[in-house]
């Protein structure tokens, strides 16, 4: 299998708190990212085998080096159109489920909300940037 | 317990301090009672969101559904940031190519300046200082990336992309010439240094003239918003290298140093913040300085007015801000005669509040429009 590759053309990030948001410009949408799942973009340079990734992200947020966590932020990294080499990660994530990967974390002592997450924010306009609305 | 509009505002002002990092003190909610829409009606109005959740983030008292709410908000503003900053990227490049000097003004290069993250300023459109003779060329060039003009006015053009939603207004003055014809004639937008933004370097002016220029716009929308105030918070801490001698020099000269110690005074008094001594010196010296502190404080939890009162309040603030009692008269006198020019329709005219609110009604504007 080729090593992961993130996409970087187009796409402009920010922090926020623990998370990630990215923007992608060509297709005006915009994604957030779990601190488990934005490490892995950061690092999939092409150059880092999944394994290698897992122990990166042992090293840096402290979750077990699993390569099923990898994975799993892959699919979802691929299913955000943030990957450029995606075909083989599909066929690697049929082996793990997100249930299987929190239930590992969770046995290994680690927060849910490090099991990899991305989650779509709708296109933005001005408006919706601007205005807030919260019901009594 | 409920809270009226006071406390909301005391609580607002205690998160913005701590988003502001200027107060590392746990935040204290009233247990039960708390009219937390309100609070965020509140920081909505005065477009400091982003800082009311950085400042809200760690607190235990906040409701799930508050928590959330703030939080999926943030993320669409971080991404219509990141949007606008793209954007201006680009037609910074663009303008670049063609030959002509922009450079940006307030919107994401100033957010990162000041906060250092796009996160924390909701930004609505994008604004570009150009030279007025340029105006016209940038104009026809953005018409190709689809961009089309909405509105002239007397210093900016309002551009709008159909496209994209996007708003862009392009400035060749700090303010209008009626406002302040003295600061409307100023070029305070020499580049003095750069930022990057999006991996592009963007040019900047000197630290003085930022804080000059974030001080001009927020007088001229009589600081009614929290977020212009911090602004001017995040500058004091973001700006190391600012010369407040030389700030006070320039506005010295010009007869503005109210104008510059207005929005001093107030982070001072909101939020605490202590003041280089020169600075405190000086508005110690003009007593006008801390009244008009206070007044603009009421407005910012006040409810709606009147359009009567309204179009008081904005005209008194514009001549209380003003040092010298000539130059107060003589705007005394053209509001004045705004107000019995022929076709005025959409004016206030003095007949009318004569017989409206009555002489001693009228007496107390104009000593209200007086300071």
């Amino acid at each position: 299998m080729n090593n992961p590759k993130a996409r970087r053309e187009g796409l402009f990030s920010e922090c926020l708190a623990e998370e990630t948001v990215i923007y992608d410009k060509a297709n005006h949408t915009a994604h957030t990212l779990n601190q488990t799942v934005a490490t892995v973009w950061e690092w999939a340079d092409g150059d880092k085998s999944v394994n290698e990734l897992a122990r990166l992200l042992h090293s840096q947020l402290g979750i077990p080096a699993d390569p099923g966590v990898v994975l799993l932020a892959l699919e979802q990294l691929q299913a955000a159109g943030l990957l450029e080499t995606y075909q083989e990660v599909e066929k690697e994530t049929e082996r793990t489920s997100r249930r299987e990967v929190a239930r590992r974390l969770a046995l290994a002592g680690v927060s849910a909300a490090m099991v990899p997450l991305v989650a779509s924010v709708v296109a933005p306009t001005p408006a919706m940037a601007v205005s807030m609305v919260i019901p009594e | 317990m409920q809270t009226d509009a006071a406390d909301e505002y005391r609580a607002l002002l205690q998160c913005l301090r701590r988003a502001l990092q200027l107060n590392g003190e746990p935040l204290a909610f009233p247990s039960a009672g708390f009219a937390w829409p309100c609070l965020i009606a509140l920081a909505d109005r005065h477009d400091v969101i982003p800082l009311l959740n950085a400042a809200l983030r760690d607190s235990d008292s906040v409701p799930a559904q508050v928590r959330q709410r703030l939080e999926s908000r943030c993320r669409t503003v971080i991404a219509h940031n990141l949007c606008l900053a793209s954007e201006l990227a680009e037609l910074l490049e663009f303008f670049e190519r063609s030959g002509i000097h922009a450079m940006p003004f307030k919107g994401p290069a100033w957010t990162k300046v000041l906060y250092g993250n796009l996160a924390y300023r909701q930004i609505r459109d994008l604004d570009i200082l150009l030279d007025q003779s340029e105006i016209e060329r940038a104009c026809a060039l953005l018409s190709e990336r689809g961009y089309v003009v909405a509105k002239t006015q007397c210093k900016d053009i309002e551009l709008e992309n159909p496209g994209t939603g996007l708003h862009l207004e392009l400035h060749w003055s700090a303010c209008e010439p009626w406002h302040d014809k003295r600061v409307s004639g100023l070029k305070l937008w020499n580049a003095a240094s750069t930022i990057s933004l999006l991996n592009r370097r963007m040019p900047l002016p000197s630290a003085e003239n930022i804080f000059f220029l974030l001080a001009i716009h927020g007088a001229r929308h009589r600081w009614e918003s929290l977020k212009w105030l911090c602004d001017i918070a995040a500058a004091l801490g973001a700006l190391p290298d600012l010369d407040w001698d030389v700030v006070l020099s320039q506005a010295g000269k010009m007869g503005r140093r109210r104008l510059v110690l207005l929005p001093l005074a107030l982070v001072n008094q909101l939020f605490d913040l202590q003041l280089p001594s020169s600075v405190a010196k000086a508005i110690e010296q003009d007593a006008a300085v801390a009244r008009l502190a206070a007044y603009i404080q009421q407005r910012h939890y006040a409810g709606p007015s009147t359009a009567v009162r309204r179009l008081i309040y904005c005209e008194s603030m514009r001549i209380r801000m003003r040092e010298s009692f000539f130059e107060r008269l003589c705007l005394l006198a053209a509001f004045l005669f705004r107000q019995i020019k022929p076709n005025a329709n959409d004016r206030l005219r003095p007949y009318r509040l004569f017989r409206i609110y009555g002489p001693a009604t009228i007496l107390k504007f104009a000593r209200e429009l007086m300071g």
